[in-house]
Order: structure tokens, then C-alpha cells, then sequence
């Protein structure tokens, strides 16, 4: 599997959570302080990394690559379904846009309102983990996928959080223009075609065109949610 | 139950059409060795695309 593909799906994934995390920890930072934001950050992360450093090696080292695509395939088949029916929904306006400015007001107007100094780590720790759980997992379940896989995966998160970490430290606003919406898509549509090929794979499926099927099976997708919004605007547009 | 729901919910993101549907991939796949290989891939595939389109007509509102 190219670690380019590997690298720059769990980039653009990690991009995603990192900016919504961003948005609460620049909001406790302003409500109760930079240490109470980044320790609750840095926590936050030490508990992410160590679940990447255990389980991470551990699906590595699991008997075969067949077996470990079995398990983990059908994880980034659901995960991937997950990301791409939210995007279809937005997009279709069933579901309003995730609005980083407005959960910024709100988060920053309740941490002023609380008097109690530790909810600040807390939140951050929180907002972190949660957010990076996802990341976490999809990093360690494209780790099992070969030789420095892991190494390819965890760099793409890294870069991500390099750079919501330095944009965040440059704008200290939250990040309302990044298309979150477009790269939920794009990412659910590699998640939902990397499980699918890597199931199909760990099943004894012969995929036409080998590893380049992976981007006709993305595309297929890409093109199913496009006509899935396209039905949804029809049907909802007023007669 | 409710650490249950949660674990569920952050697998599928609340969808019971994408676990089923995953699962009903892995069967064709798994039943449908004697078939050509063209359209084995095609019959896996496609009950994947199926899911994909239950699940996001499953809850929308």
C-alpha cells in the first residue's frame, strides 16, 4: 500500500479533529488561562500517543497481514460510512454545518460563567481526547497494514497537529474558514475505500486492477455521495 | 448498556445499516467463492455501496 495514500488520509483526518479540538482549547485558554489549556492539551495527547504506541506495534505484530486486514478493515468500512453519510447530510442541508465561530462564543461564554479554575484542564483534556480518539484509532489500524505503515500513518497525524498547532499559535481565533465539511468527505471517502479494498483483500476477493482499484472503488464512492446529495436537494427543494 | 451504546455508537456513528450491511459484504464474500472473480468483487462492492446508501437514508432527516 503507498504511504503516500496512507500518510495523507490520516493527515487530512487528523487536520480535521485537530481544528475542532483547536476551537475549545483556544477557548479555555482566553476563558481560564494558557496553563490550564495546554496542560489539559498536553495530557490529552501523552493519553493518545500511548494508546498509538501500545496497540500500534501490537496489530503489527499480529500473525498475518490477511488476519489483521480482516479485523481491521470492517472498522474503517463503518468509520468511513460514519464520516461520509454526516458530510452527504451537510452538504444536503439535513444537518446544519459545524460552525467552529459559534462553539468558540458558546464554549468561551460557559468557561467565563464557571468560577471553578480545573473545569479549564478538564475541557481541554476532553476536547482533546475525544477528538483524537478517532485519529488514534485510524492511525493504529492503518499502522497494521504493512511494514512502516505505522510509521506513515503517524507521521500524517503529526504533520496535521504541527500545523493546526502553529495556525492556531498565529491566529489564536478559532478556524471558521477551513472547509471542514469538503475534508470529512474526502477522508470518509479513503476510509470507506481503504476498508473496503483491505477487507476485500483479507477475503480472497482478486481486485481487477490490483492496488489501483483502491481509487476506482473511491471514486465510485465519491460519485454515489454526490448523487445521494443531488436526490436529497431535489427531493427537499420547495415545488 | 450504556458503556455498550457508546462503544456502538463511536464504531458506527449510531448506524445499525453499516454494521448489518458490512457484515452481509463479508458473507457474500465468503459464499460466493465459486463465482468468477470479476463478479465476486463486483457482488462485494456493490452490497457495500448498498450499505452506504441504507446507512445514509437510515436517519435522515
Amino acid at each position: 500500500m503507498n504511504g503516500w495514500v496512507l500518510a495523507g488520509t490520516t493527515f487530512l483526518a487528523s487536520s480535521v479533529e485537530f481544528v475542532e479540538a483547536a476551537t475549545i482549547v483556544l477557548a479555555v485558554g482566553f476563558a481560564q488561562g494558557w496553563r490550564a489549556a495546554l496542560r489539559g492539551t498536553l495530557w490529552a495527547a501523552a493519553a493518545l500517543a500511548a494508546i498509538v504506541a501500545i496497540f500500534g506495534p501490537l496489530l503489527g505484530n499480529a500473525a498475518s497481514l490477511a488476519r489483521v486486514q480482516s479485523v481491521v478493515g470492517p472498522f474503517l468500512i463503518l468509520f468511513g460510512i460514519g464520516w461520509l453519510r454526516k458530510a452527504v447530510w451537510r452538504y444536503a442541508g439535513r444537518r446544519s454545518l459545524r460552525d467552529e465561530a459559534a462553539i468558540y462564543d458558546r464554549e468561551l461564554a460557559r468557561l467565563r460563567a464557571d468560577r471553578e479554575r480545573r473545569l479549564g484542564f478538564a475541557v481541554a483534556f476532553q476536547g482533546v481526547f475525544v477528538e483524537g480518539l478517532e485519529v488514534a484509532v485510524i492511525v493504529v489500524t492503518f499502522g497494521a497494514a504493512g511494514a512502516r505503515s505505522l510509521a506513515w500513518s503517524v507521521g500524517g497525524a503529526a504533520v496535521a497537529l504541527l500545523v493546526v498547532a502553529i495556525a492556531a499559535f498565529a491566529l489564536r481565533a478559532p478556524f471558521a474558514r477551513v472547509p471542514e465539511n469538503a475534508l470529512k468527505a474526502l477522508v470518509g471517502v479513503m476510509l470507506f475505500a481503504l476498508g473496503t479494498f483491505w477487507t476485500g483483500e483479507a477475503l480472497g476477493i482478486a481486485w481487477p486492477a490490483g492496488d489501483a482499484t483502491l481509487f476506482a472503488i473511491a471514486a465510485a464512492y465519491a460519485l454515489a455521495a454526490a448523487a445521494i446529495v443531488a436526490a436529497m436537494r431535489l427531493v427537499d427543494a420547495p415545488a | 448498556m450504556k458503556a455498550l451504546a457508546a462503544i456502538f455508537d463511536f464504531v458506527t456513528g449510531g448506524s445499525v445499516a453499516a454494521p448489518l450491511g458490512t457484515l452481509a459484504a463479508v458473507l457474500v464474500a465468503h459464499f460466493g467463492r465459486g463465482l468468477a472473480p470479476a463478479a465476486l468483487a463486483t457482488a462485494f462492492f456493490g452490497t457495500l455501496l448498498l450499505t452506504f446508501l441504507a446507512s445514509t437514508l437510515e436517519r435522515a432527516r
